[in-house]
């Protein structure tokens, strides 16, 4: 019992240096082998079943997406100029530089609904850090908590543990609103905003920007809910994330 | 089943079932309830094993669950730990080890240690946490009858009270 304090104590400090413990390190890259194959054999198992029953709408997603991007290959060259244009306009008057722009690909390979937590199989070595944003097709999963060489573990938004502040939220309401999004366990996010807002159900959810990592634009979900909570003077929010960590295995973390 | 082969088991039983914790658990989520393969693995074991092996066994399944999963080290340790040490005591009752007994318990070994864990690391909906662990309970008592099984097949129990 004394052992498992000072290890939880080890722990503790280690994780708010951003990296994880010798302990935790050691069985992470113990069971890696294992983590890796079990993940691999779960998710190919898991899309061979979704490809059988619903190979015809896969099929007409497919052509779809094709199409959109032949569609996104014909802008690629004017996007191109026109973020060379602004990254030079933003050297000429001394602004600094933009965060998120380096996008470090990798795979869940661990999960823990419960825990709020999952394990990405890209680390230090491949430019991870601390704080960094990790994104889906679909939005904003989480924030990369601890670092190791070749792997990192990874709270996502809807954590509710005393560990995790939460990310500025902003919503593209008019006038748009800005706060903290909390996490409430079990995939529920919620937000308290003045309540004088004008925030309505089915309003998006967006990344406020004002954080040294995460960069602004990125989506985390839709209002669902606005309750006015007279006792504290303020509205709460419910929000729907939009992305789903236990659909997903590519993620990207952005640096 | 030697005493040395049976530990050499229970580490690969341990190393085998946190990467499946991680990986597969997920996957087989049923009506929000969720299998939880270590305790399952533990309250079955428990039946075999003495209090210092099931105390053991639980300090390894703590740190190893407590390690993939990033959550507070000591409160997994202490929670299984503990949770490891009193379940082999509903041995002294004497009762026959039915299916029914085998479920219950592992029902039990959840339920004991998911309580421990939230007096340590309470989280903020305390509510769902209950829910959640629950039908966790319920999952894993039903896991638990094949898993017993399979474990009384290879372990033979009377080589078991040495541990």
């Amino acid at each position: 019992m004394l052992l498992g304090l000072c290890l939880g104590q080890w722990q503790s400090s280690n994780r708010r240096a951003g990296r994880p413990d010798l302990v935790t390190s050691l069985i992470t890259h113990l069971e890696a082998p294992l983590t890796g194959a079990f993940s691999s054999a779960a998710f190919s198992t898991e899309r061979f079943l979704t490809g059988m029953s619903r190979a015809g709408a896969l099929v007409e997603q497919n052509r779809r997406l094709e199409a959109l991007v032949h569609s996104a290959e014909l802008y690629d060259a004017r996007v191109e100029l026109l973020t060379s244009e602004v990254e030079n306009l933003r050297k000429l008057q001394g602004f600094g530089e933009v965060t998120g722009k380096v996008r470090i690909g990798g795979i869940v390979v661990g999960f823990f609904p419960t825990e709020a937590r999952a394990t990405l199989n890209i680390g230090s070595a491949q430019g991870v850090a601390a704080g960094c944003p990790v994104i889906s097709g679909e939005g904003l999963l989480g924030v990369v908590q601890t670092v190791d060489r070749d792997s990192c573990l990874v709270t996502l938004i809807w954590s509710s543990s005393p560990d995790f502040k939460g990310v500025g939220g902003l919503i593209l309401s008019n006038p748009p609103t800005a706060s903290i999004v909390h996490g409430e366990g079990a995939g529920r996010l919620r937000m308290d905003i003045d309540p004088n807002t004008n925030v309505k159900a089915g309003d998006r959810v967006v990344t406020t920007g004002y954080s040294a990592r995460i960069p602004r634009g990125i989506a985390i979900g839709q209002v669902v809910e606005v309750v006015d909570d007279k006792d504290f003077g303020v509205k709460r929010i419910q929000i729907y994330p939009d992305a789903d960590i236990s659909t997903v295995r590519e993620v990207v973390v952005l640096k | 089943m030697t005493n040395r082969n049976t530990v050499l088991f229970c580490i690969a039983a341990v190393w085998v079932l946190a990467a499946a914790q991680a990986t597969v658990a997920p996957h087989l989520e049923i009506l929000g309830s969720r299998p939880d393969f270590m305790l399952t693995f533990m309250g079955c074991m428990c039946l075999f094993m003495s209090r210092t092996a099931g105390s053991v066994l639980g300090f390894f399944c703590g740190l190893t669950y407590g390690a993939l999963a990033g959550v507070h080290l000591f409160a997994s340790i202490f929670s299984r730990t503990v949770t490891g040490f009193i379940a082999p005591a509903g041995r002294k009752f004497g009762l026959e080890v039915t299916p029914l007994v085998v479920a219950a318990t592992v029902f039990a070994v959840t339920v004991v240690s998911q309580l421990l864990w939230l007096f340590l690391a309470a989280p903020k909906g305390v509510l769902s946490f209950l829910g959640d662990t629950i039908r966790s309970a319920m999952y894993n008592g039903l896991l638990s009858v094949p898993l017993y099984a399979l474990l009384r097949k290879f372990l033979r129990p009377a080589s078991l009270t040495g541990l």
